[in-house]
């Protein structure tokens, strides 16, 4: 084998020497150089060829549909002056600068809204509902009531000149106030993120008929005269589908309730597991629209009345509470003379108690919320 | 917190019998060989839905299966677990229709644009799947025939597209059970419900779980819509260690309690046997099924009732009486090796009159069948062979990887007569990657079906429909017999054929290349001790 060594080394043209005395110190010079360059190029060599291929973010093409300028969010403001004159035009440019003036600034990375008020006399308000008034009068004392329907009793008593800088500090404070809510970051949220539809059902649950009474409900009288107008209001914004349904025999909850010399309770803590149970069949077969689920619940008759006690150990007026992200549910406890084996049908009028609570959780599941920017709070100097 | 006195105490009824009824009726029949059949019948009827409500309301009704039917548009729903083979020998009339093993979903899909029509057949597979936890989603094109003959039911409605899908190799275990009890009702906290026990349920030698769904007229004309819940299973006592006397919570490891309190019905029936069968405590009633005596316990009346059984000792089978169906179906797969086979079944007719049947087979697209090798032979009573044609054959050829092959015939029977139908089918090569896990075990073929109408002149009703007749009222009897399944197994390539390509490989290169670089390299020479 040397002599065939020999002859490669010849046809590479290296001198075929015999070597008698090797230099174990240039050799051993000669592997290590050898096994570096192996590391410096293998390695990186190998790690580029065995790596896992991340894409990069294209952030510049994404900049490209970052707004240059805000997003502007028009809140309309229509006045109702039926015995003074208003220089609308005047008024909205002193709230627009009131409102800037109090506005922080951007942070880099944050979607710019900038909210802007537009002041018109009430002529040109639109027929759907949505919009604030504020109706303008003269009084001894300047002072604003709210009422109902977003409209605001604004009494004025300046002089005509301060009137329009009274008028637009009001609407600033207002706008300004929502404005600096929205981009105030808010933690976890109550209401579930929007979709255009969403699938609600209502659910009269009875833990135990057996030794209890067998319960149902006058749902389709209720259903039609306190749910459906609910719905056909909201239908321009969200669509929901309502079903229905009984549990007859469900189980009792996770959460086993307290005992108290009369009846049984709840605890806040304890809410959170009490919709938990495996065998509560809620589930939703919609493969879509997020699922909002309304509990009735009829507790068993040893554990009756139920009711739920907040930390201040005071009891729930409403005996209902709402589950974050999911829906709410509400106590229905029997009356106190109810026998086992007898069997209950709840009216339309006594659901209408219960629906009251199951519309007002799912304003606020939906995210429609009870503060309007007219609030009491609202001074105006 | 108190109620105002407006609150109606209506006693058993007021809204809540006004649009839903529930019945629910367990059968016991104890059978030739010593073992138990029962048989959970869980029935809900409601007035049909209109198209165009807009709320929805369910009361018994679940409201799964509502929202299911709704949403893919189907008027007709039927899906079924078995396991374990119905032995008719021993065992006479299956209590239940479907006795092919696996799964099996069928629904007719409201007519409409056949693409919308095929995204609503796998919306709803996978819906199903979902709701009860079973692989059903794997129902495509693939395994799904449209057959015309064989479910025609005189009173189903005749526009949409019956699809049929079936797996036949799902399994069956208490994870589709569990969802299949959360659609009652009362659950398994009262009624019948109490005795739905999965240790006892799974550990038997056939047991079948179906739902359905159907929409008819009643009575008035009226148009309802029926849903049913059944589940048979086949007891063995013995192997649970009781002997000749026994109570039913022996059985099912489970005590009855009150019936459910939302039932129209609740009855536990016992169908009597031809030898002593003694029962304690006394029926709250006794009526016929099926030419035999039934003691009825209502739950209603009896709550909490623990029937116990004692059989006096058999001195022989003579008390037994024949039960075999009029038809029996066998199938087989013939031929050897991995490039063709042979599909062999054989329809026996027991009676005296001629019977109309149609035979359903569905194979898949790798048994590439040849039409023209069908041959259907007749054996009289007398042993004379003949040539049987078929009244009408709709053949569907399959579509490799998009559809199966369906073949359905619709035959006459000849009176005592054993009738053979063969033909042949070439085995097709998959890629590597279409074969499953244990890719010599082979492929299970689905069922073929044989179905007919069970002429009333001709012997006793089959047990499904004296069932049927007992509990709902007479109805027409159609009877669906399935075959066995069988096993092809397909050629399978050497799945060890990549990793010898990488052993050898990585082989040669590194002998190689280590010879190589040590020839080119290596040198040898005189080494002298280093001059001190």
């Amino acid at each position: 084998m040397p002599a065939l060594g020999d002859r490669i080394r010849a046809l590479l043209g290296r001198r075929s020497e015999a070597k008698t005395i090797i230099s174990v110190q240039n050799d051993r010079r000669v592997v290590l150089a050898s096994i570096l360059l192996l590391l410096l190029l293998g390695l990186p060599l190998w790690w580029t060829t065995t790596r896992v291929y991340r894409a990069e973010l294209p952030v510049a093409e994404i900049a490209v549909f970052a707004p240059d300028q805000e997003l502007t969010v028009p809140f309309s403001f229509y006045i109702d002056a039926p015995s003074m004159t208003v220089a609308t035009e005047a008024i909205e440019h002193m709230a627009q600068k009131l409102i800037d003036e109090q506005r922080t600034a951007y942070t880099p990375d944050e979607w710019r809204v900038r909210y802007t008020a537009r002041i018109r006399h009430k002529a040109a308000a639109p027929d759907v509902p949505g919009h604030y008034t504020l109706r303008l009068r003269e009084a001894a004392r300047t002072a604003v009531d709210f009422d109902a329907d977003r409209v605001a009793h604004v009494s004025i008593s300046e002089s005509a000149t301060k009137r329009d800088a009274v008028v637009a500090k009001l609407v600033a404070d207002i706008v300004a106030k929502e404005e600096h809510e929205l981009r105030e970051k808010s933690g976890a949220r109550r209401a579930l993120k929007y979709a255009p539809e969403y699938s609600v059902a209502f659910t009269l649950l009875n833990e135990d008929p057996v030794g209890g009474a067998a319960v149902n409900w006058d749902i389709e009288h209720a259903a039609n005269a306190f749910v459906r107008p609910f719905v056909d209001t909201l239908r321009p914004l969200a669509k929901l589908a309502v079903s229905t349904q009984v549990l007859h025999h469900a189980g009792p909850p996770p959460v086993k309730p307290l005992a108290h010399e009369n009846g049984t309770y709840l605890t806040p803590d304890m809410l959170p597991h009490f919709a938990n149970s495996p065998w509560w069949n809620l589930a939703s077969t919609d493969p879509i629209a997020p699922s909002i689920n309304f509990i009735l619940y009829v507790p068993a008759l040893q554990s009756q009345p139920l009711r739920i006690i907040d930390d201040a150990k005071r009891t729930s007026a409403t005996n209902a509470f709402v589950v974050s992200q999911w829906g709410g549910i509400a106590i229905a406890n029997l009356p106190a003379d109810t026998k086992a084996g007898a069997s209950v049908v709840i009216s339309s009028d006594e659901l209408q108690k219960y629906f009251g609570i199951f519309i007002a959780q799912l304003r606020e599941l939906v995210g429609i919320r009870n503060d309007t920017p007219l609030q009491p709070s609202t001074r105006v100097t | 917190m108190r109620f105002p006195s407006h609150i109606a105490l209506a006693l058993c009824g007021g809204l809540l019998t006004a649009a839903e009824t529930f019945t629910e009726d367990l059968l016991v029949k104890p059978l030739q060989d010593g073992r138990v059949l029962l048989h959970f019948e869980f029935s809900v009827q409601r007035a049909a839905p209109t198209a165009n409500d807009t709320l929805h309301h369910y009361q018994l009704f679940p409201r799964q299966i509502g929202e299911i039917s709704r949403r893919y548009d189907v008027n007709e729903l039927y899906l079924s677990f078995t396991q374990g083979g119905w032995r008719e020998g021993k065992w006479g009339s299956p209590p239940v229709n479907s006795q092919g093993i696996g799964a099996e979903v069928r629904a007719r899909i409201k007519e409409g644009d056949p693409a919308k029509s095929e995204s609503q057949w796998r919306g709803l597979t996978n819906a199903l799947s979902g709701v009860f936890c079973a692989s059903l989603n794997f129902i495509d094109t693939t395994n799904t025939a449209t057959p015309r003959l064989t479910f025609a039911d005189a009173d189903s409605p005749a526009s949409g597209v019956l699809r049929h899908g079936y797996l036949p190799r799902e399994n069956v275990c208490t994870e589709n059970l569990t969802p299949w009890v959360k659609q009652l009702p009362c659950q398994s906290k009262s009624g019948l419900g109490l005795l739905l026990n999965p240790y006892r349920l799974y550990n038997t030698d056939f047991h079948s779980m179906e739902l359905s769904l159907s929409s008819m007229k009643d009575g008035k004309g009226t148009p309802v819509q029926q849903y049913k819940q059944r589940l048979s299973v086949v007891v063995d006592p013995g192997t649970l260690g009781l002997g000749d006397r026994w109570s039913l919570a022996d059985l099912v490891d489970r005590q009855l309690g009150t019936a459910c309190p939302v039932a129209a019905r609740s009855t536990v029936r016992v169908i009597q046997p031809g030898f002593g069968l003694k029962l304690t405590p006394k029926p709250s009633e006794t009526s016929k099924l099926a030419g035999r005596g039934v003691s009825v316990f209502d739950l209603h009346k009896q709550p909490s009732v623990d029937i116990v059984f004692e059989f006096a000792p058999q001195e022989g089978n003579d008390a037994w009486p024949s039960e075999r169906p009029t038809i029996s179906a066998h199938r087989y797969v013939t031929g050897h090796g991995g490039s063709s086979g042979g599909v062999e079944s054989t329809l026996t007719n027991r009676g005296d009159k001629p019977v109309n049947v149609t035979y359903l087979d569905v194979l898949p697209w790798y048994l590439r069948v040849y039409s023209h090798t069908l041959e259907i032979q007749t054996q009289a009573a007398d042993g004379s062979w003949a040539l049987l044609r078929p009244t009408s054959v709709a053949f569907t050829p399959a579509i490799d990887r998009e559809r199966p092959s369906s073949l359905e015939l619709a035959l006459v029977l000849p009176p005592s007569s054993r009738t053979t139908l063969r033909y042949s089918f070439d085995k097709g090569f998959l890629k590597y990657t279409e074969h499953p896990p244990d890719a010599n075990r082979g492929f299970n073929i689905g069922p073929a079906i044989v179905s007919y109408q069970h002429d009333a002149l001709s012997g006793e009703l089959p047990l499904h429909c004296a069932i049927e007749q007992a509990l709902a009222g007479p109805s027409e009897c159609i009877v669906r017999t399935y075959t066995e399944l069988f096993l092809a197994s397909l050629p399978t390539p050497d799945f060890s054929m990549p990793y010898n390509v990488i052993t050898f490989t990585c082989t040669i290169l590194a002998l190689f290349f280590g010879r190589i670089f040590n020839l080119l390299t290596r040198d040898f020479a005189v080494l002298k001790p280093f001059e001190a």
